[in-house]
């Protein structure tokens, strides 16, 4: 009988350790590379890299020094032409962040979020009252577009496999056409199976 | 004829100030054939900052061992799968390749479970 019951539990440990997910929560500044694809890490690297690149070029106070005022900058759209799934907002937001606590920049929304501003505006015009009614025609106007694009190189040899990322972010005056500023990461990795 | 050059001079008249302003308008180094292309891109203005903000997918597919070696895996189950059932058609008498074949001797094969050789003993 004893014997028995040991056989049930010993059974009961093996079949609950081996059917349950463990989760470990970790820091996000935490490198945790499992697959070799594109991870929080790389997101993180870049996003380091490219606020503290745009907040150090001359371009701002080159702006400053012609038109007196801070820079007003719309972020536009980042081509992902790598082999993987990027999502460049996860580190284009880290830029914008830094424009807004620098103090040194302006945002102003674009693409679905000043539709969506605009529709908010539309629909005061009829239901709000007129002291809170906003008016059509104030947005403020953007000087400088952030644009962006995410390439890959892959290179392959039986379990050997060599990535190489390269993301490229650059700012342009609406204006005149001209690039002002162009910050670019490189990540390298190798991955054996 | 008088009240024709009447209503033209009229006509000038109201455009005259338009195209003055508009060659006010012009800053200076301004191209003059501006409006051509502001024209343009009036239009196409919504359709073209719809996706600011957003990522656009251009990926293309890149080779990947372990992705290769787990696909095959894949097709050689889904490949074994697929034999598994014609066989079991097969054993019933009909296949979908060969159609009814009721006598046809393959050497025990056509059985649900085909033993080894060196399962034998055991």
């Amino acid at each position: 009988m004893r014997i028995l019951v040991l056989f049930f539990l010993a059974a009961l440990t093996l079949f609950s350790s081996s059917c349950s997910r463990r989760v470990v929560r970790i820091s996000p500044d935490q490198q945790v590379d499992i697959s070799g694809r594109w991870n929080n890490t790389d997101s993180r690297l870049v996003a380091e890299q490219m606020t503290g690149d745009i907040l150090r070029a001359d371009w701002i106070t080159e702006h400053q020094q012609t038109k007196t005022v801070k820079p007003v900058v719309i972020v536009g759209m980042v081509a992902n032409k790598s082999h993987e799934h990027i999502e460049a907002e996860t580190f284009v937001k880290d830029v914008e962040s830094s424009f807004i606590k620098s103090e040194k920049v302006r945002l102003v929304q674009g693409g679905k979020k000043r539709e969506e501003l605009r529709a908010e505006k539309a629909d005061m015009q009829t239901n709000a009252t007129s002291a809170s009614m906003k008016k059509f025609g104030l947005e403020q106007g953007a000087d400088y577009i952030l644009q962006g694009s995410i390439n890959s190189i892959v290179d392959q040899h039986k379990r050997d496999r060599v990535v190489y990322y390269k993301v490229n972010l650059e700012l342009t005056n609406i204006e005149t056409n001209e690039v002002v500023w162009i910050g670019e990461k490189e990540i390298a990795k190798k991955v054996t199976n | 004829m008088k009240t024709l050059y009447l209503s033209l001079a009229i006509l000038l008249a109201a455009l005259a100030p338009a195209a003055q302003a508009d060659a006010q308008a012009l800053l200076p180094n301004q191209n003059p054939n501006y409006a051509v292309s502001r024209d343009k891109y009036m239009g196409l203005a919504d359709s073209l900052t719809r996706l600011h903000g957003t990522t656009q997918h251009d990926t293309y597919a890149a080779p990947d061992w372990y992705e290769q070696k787990l696909q095959r895996r894949d097709d050689r189950r889904e490949f074994r799968q697929q034999l598994r059932l014609e066989r079991a058609r097969y054993h019933r008498g009909y296949s979908d390749y060969y159609g009814y074949q009721p006598y046809r001797y393959d050497g025990h094969r056509h059985q649900r479970y085909y033993r080894p050789w060196w399962l034998w003993p055991f």
